[in-house]
C-alpha cells in the first residue's frame, strides 16, 4: 500500500497563519526551521526581485513601509468603494489601488496584485512548511475562514488556494475548527461555544457536539472588531499625547505611524501578563528644524482596559444575538473555548467569565487551535473512515433583489448547509430571451444595507408569449458555505447559460495568469 | 448500520435521489407526522453519519457524489423546516390538504410576499404626484439609469418633504451613481 495520503490545515489568519497535519493519528503544528510554530501574515517585495514572507517580513513593515503588505484579509472578497478598503487606504503603508469591476490590487513597484495573490504567497510558504517537515509535496489543504465571511470573501480564499497551487478540499469555518480540536475523539456530548477573537475579526459559534456529530446550532461575528482595533486604541493614545507634548501630527509620518503600531501590539501583549508597560520608541519623529524626538510613557493595564472596554463590550452584543439564534442562555453552555491571540488578555478573559458564568477553557493554544482543527477535518476527508461530521450553517442569510431597491429573504442565516432553495421566475414580455437577478447577502430587506454578491443573467430563453416561459432558478449554498446559482426552464427541463454579469472576484482567466506569475515568483523564508 | 460507502449500496442511493421529488420531509427522515423534536434531530445526526458527503468525498464516482449531495441537501431542508414549529404547522397542513404533491417542498409564499413587498414600494410614496415620480424612477433603476432616477427622486421628495423613506432612497440612489 502507498503511503498515506496527507493534505494540511492551514489557518490563514489577519495577523498570523499557522499549518497542521495529522502524523500517526494525532494533529500537530508544524514548526518552521527555526522552530516557530506561527507565522505573521506578511508579504514583503525585496529590492533585488523576491518575496519575503513570514516574521521575518514583519520587520519590513517599519524598514519598506510601501513594499511590505500586512493583513491583507481585511480586504479580501471586498468592493474598492467599501469601508474597510477606505480605513486600510488611510493606515496602510502600501498603496491600494482600484482594479476592473471595482476590484481591489496592492500597487508594488508598478506592478499590481489582486488580495488571492498575496494571500496565495502565505499559503505556499505554509506549504513549504510543511513539505520541509515531511520531506515530499503536499497539494492538498483545508483552509479555515471567519465564519461570518460571505460568499465574495469565501470563494477569494478558494482562489488564493488555487493560485497557490492546492486543491482546497474545504473552506472551513475558524470556530468550527476549533470545536473539532477541542471535541475531536472525546466521545462528549456539549453545547460548545467558541468566542474567536482574531487579528481583524470577531466570531460567535454555539454548537452542539454529540460524540462524533458537531452541529453548528448559531454563528454571530462582526468583521470589523478584531486585534488591530486594540492596538489601534493605544496609537491613537499615543498620537495624542505626542501632540500634547511636541504639537506635532504624527498621522501624516507614515513611517513614525508604523513605528507606533508596532509598539503598540507590543505593549498589548505585554499586558497580557503584566501589570505596567513601558513604550519607547526612539528617534521617532525628527521635526523641521531636524530635531529628533522620542516616546517614551507607561502605560498600565488598567488604563488599557479603559480604553478598549467598549470593543470587548461589544463582542458581547455578537454573543447575545448567537445565543437568542440558537434559543439558549448563557448558563446552558457547557463549555466556552477561547481561540485566538487577544483571547490571552485578562479583561477579554475576565469579561467572557462573567458574561457565560464560568471558567474559559485553556487546554488547546488560542493561537494554534484552529489549525489542529482544520488538518482533523482535512484527514477526515482523505480517510475513507471518517468518523467526525460537520453539520455547519450559513452566516448571513441569502437574498434576491426585488423592485425598487427591496430583497427578499431564499436561504435565512444560521440554516444547515449544504441545502439549496428554487424560485421561479416568469417572463414578463413577448420574445424575452433572459432574466436578470441580483443576489445579495445581509440581514436589511434593503439591498443597499447588503452585501451584492453578484448579478447574474440567464439567457437563450425559448421565444413565447410573456408569462409563457416559467425559468427555476436554484441557489445552493455548499459544504464550503459558497454560493451556486443555477436556472432550467421548467416546461423543457432545459438549462439556460448563466452569466456573471458583476462580480468583484477573479474570473477563470484571472487565475490561470496569477499561477503562471505565482509559479514563477521567487519565494524565501529569510 | 449500513455503510452505504460500499458499492453495493450505490444503484440504491442513485435511485432515492431519482425518486426523492416524491417524498415529503417526514418520509426523508423516516419520522411520524407526530415525531418530536428529539426525534427529528436523532434522526438527521444518523442520516449526516450515514450520508454526509464528506464520507463520500474520497470516493471517484461522480454520478453517485451528485446523488449523495442532492439526497442529503433534502436530509438538511428537511431538519431545517421540521425543527422550526411554525413552519412545521403549516408544512403538516400543506402535505395533508389537496395539493400535497405541490407542496412537498416547503415554501415561504414568495409570491405573496413579494406583492405584500410590491404594495409596501407602491405606500411609500403617499401623494399621487409624488408616487408617479417614484414610479417612474422605479423603472430608472431597473434600466440602470440612475441619474434620471435620482432626478425623478428628487422631484417626489419636493412633493413630499417630510418622507423619510423617500430621502432614504434618493440618498441611495445618489450613493450609487456616484460609484458607491
Amino acid at each position: 500500500m502507498a503511503a498515506k495520503q496527507i493534505a494540511m490545515g492551514i489557518d490563514l489568519g489577519t495577523s498570523n497563519s499557522c499549518v497542521a497535519i495529522v502524523e500517526d493519528g494525532q494533529p500537530k503544528v508544524i514548526a518552521n526551521e527555526w522552530g516557530e510554530r506561527t507565522h505573521a501574515s506578511v508579504v514583503s517585495f525585496l529590492d533585488d526581485g523576491g518575496v519575503l514572507v513570514g516574521n521575518d517580513a514583519k520587520k519590513h513593515i517599519i524598514t519598506n513601509p510601501r513594499n511590505t503588505i500586512y493583513s491583507a484579509k481585511r480586504l479580501i472578497g471586498r468592493y474598492f468603494f467599501s469601508e474597510e478598503v477606505k480605513k486600510a487606504q488611510a493606515l496602510a503603508g502600501y498603496e491600494i489601488v482600484e482594479g476592473a469591476n471595482n476590484a481591489v490590487r496592492i500597487k508594488i513597484r508598478e506592478k499590481s496584485y489582486a488580495i488571492p495573490e498575496v494571500s496565495a504567497m502565505i499559503l505556499k510558504e505554509m506549504r513549504a512548511i510543511a513539505e520541509a517537515h515531511l520531506g515530499h509535496p503536499v497539494t492538498q489543504a483545508v483552509i479555515t475562514v471567519p465564519a461570518f465571511f460571505n460568499d465574495n470573501q469565501r470563494q477569494e480564499t478558494k482562489n488564493a488556494g488555487r493560485i497557490a497551487g492546492l486543491e482546497v478540499l474545504r473552506i472551513l469555518n475558524e470556530p468550527t475548527a476549533a470545536a473539532l480540536a477541542y471535541g475531536f475523539g472525546q466521545n462528549i456530548n456539549q453545547k460548545v461555544v467558541i468566542y474567536d477573537l482574531g487579528g481583524g475579526t470577531f466570531d460567535v459559534s454555539i454548537l452542539q457536539i454529540g460524540e462524533d456529530v458537531f452541529e453548528v446550532l448559531a454563528t454571530n461575528g462582526d468583521t470589523y472588531l478584531g486585534g488591530d482595533d486594540f492596538d489601534d486604541r493605544i496609537v491613537n493614545w499615543l498620537i495624542g499625547i505626542f501632540l500634547e507634548e511636541n504639537k506635532i501630527d504624527l498621522r501624516k509620518d507614515r513611517h513614525a505611524l508604523a513605528k507606533i503600531k508596532e509598539a503598540s501590539e507590543r505593549a498589548k501583549i505585554d499586558l497580557a501578563d503584566k501589570d505596567r508597560t513601558r513604550i519607547h520608541v526612539p528617534l521617532l519623529h525628527t521635526d523641521k528644524q531636524g530635531f529628533s524626538h522620542d516616546l517614551d510613557v507607561e502605560l498600565t493595564r488598567g488604563e488599557f482596559n479603559k480604553m478598549v472596554m467598549d470593543l470587548v463590550q461589544r463582542t458581547f452584543k455578537v454573543c447575545d444575538e448567537a445565543l437568542q439564534q440558537a434559543r439558549m442562555t448563557p448558563a446552558e453552555v457547557d463549555g466556552v473555548i477561547l481561540v485566538g491571540g487577544p483571547t490571552r488578555l485578562p479583561i477579554v478573559r475576565n469579561s467572557v467569565r462573567h458574561y457565560f458564568q464560568r471558567e474559559p477553557n485553556i487546554d488547546v493554544d488560542p493561537d494554534l487551535v484552529v489549525a489542529l482543527g482544520a488538518a482533523i477535518q482535512a484527514d477526515a476527508l482523505l480517510d475513507a473512515s471518517t468518523s467526525t461530521y460537520l453539520l455547519d450553517v450559513t452566516p448571513q442569510t441569502l437574498r434576491l433583489g426585488t423592485v425598487g431597491e427591496f430583497t427578499e429573504a431564499v436561504i435565512d442565516k444560521n440554516t444547515s448547509i449544504p441545502i439549496d432553495r428554487t424560485r421561479t421566475f416568469v417572463t414578463a414580455r413577448d420574445g424575452q430571451d433572459k432574466v436578470k437577478i441580483r443576489i445579495y447577502q445581509g440581514e436589511s430587506r434593503r439591498a443597499p444595507e447588503c452585501q451584492l454578491l453578484g448579478e447574474f443573467e440567464f439567457g437563450g430563453l425559448r421565444q413565447a408569449r410573456r408569462g409563457e416561459v416559467k425559468i427555476e432558478v436554484t441557489f445552493e449554498i455548499d459544504t464550503d458555505g459558497i454560493v451556486n446559482v443555477s436556472a432550467r426552464d421548467t416546461e423543457t427541463g432545459a438549462k439556460s447559460s448563466t452569466t456573471i454579469t458583476l462580480s468583484g472576484g477573479l474570473s477563470e482567466d484571472d487565475i490561470a495568469a496569477a499561477q503562471a506569475r505565482t509559479a514563477d515568483a521567487e519565494v524565501r523564508s529569510r | 448500520m449500513s455503510d452505504y460507502t460500499d458499492p453495493q449500496f450505490w444503484p440504491q442511493l442513485k435511485g432515492l435521489a431519482q425518486s426523492i421529488d416524491g417524498l415529503d420531509y417526514f418520509q426523508i427522515l423516516n419520522i411520524g407526522q407526530d415525531a418530536t423534536s428529539a426525534q427529528i434531530r436523532d434522526s438527521y445526526y444518523g442520516l449526516a453519519r450515514a450520508l454526509h458527503p464528506d464520507k463520500f468525498f474520497h470516493i471517484g464516482d461522480e454520478e453517485l457524489k451528485a446523488s449523495i449531495n442532492k439526497v442529503y441537501k433534502r436530509v438538511t431542508e428537511s431538519y431545517t423546516i421540521l425543527k422550526d414549529e411554525t413552519k412545521r404547522i403549516q408544512y403538516l397542513k400543506d402535505i395533508n390538504g389537496p395539493e400535497r404533491t405541490k407542496k412537498l417542498r416547503y415554501s415561504e409564499g414568495s409570491e405573496t410576499e413579494q406583492k405584500e413587498q410590491q404594495k409596501q414600494a407602491a405606500k411609500l410614496a403617499k401623494t399621487p404626484k409624488g408616487e408617479q415620480l417614484y414610479n417612474t424612477a422605479l423603472v430608472d433603476l431597473q434600466n440602470n439609469r440612475l441619474d434620471q432616477a435620482f432626478k425623478n427622486l428628487q422631484s417626489a421628495c419636493l412633493f413630499e418633504p417630510a418622507n423619510a423613506d423617500l430621502k432614504k432612497l434618493l440618498q441611495d440612489v445618489d450613493k450609487r451613481r456616484k460609484g458607491g
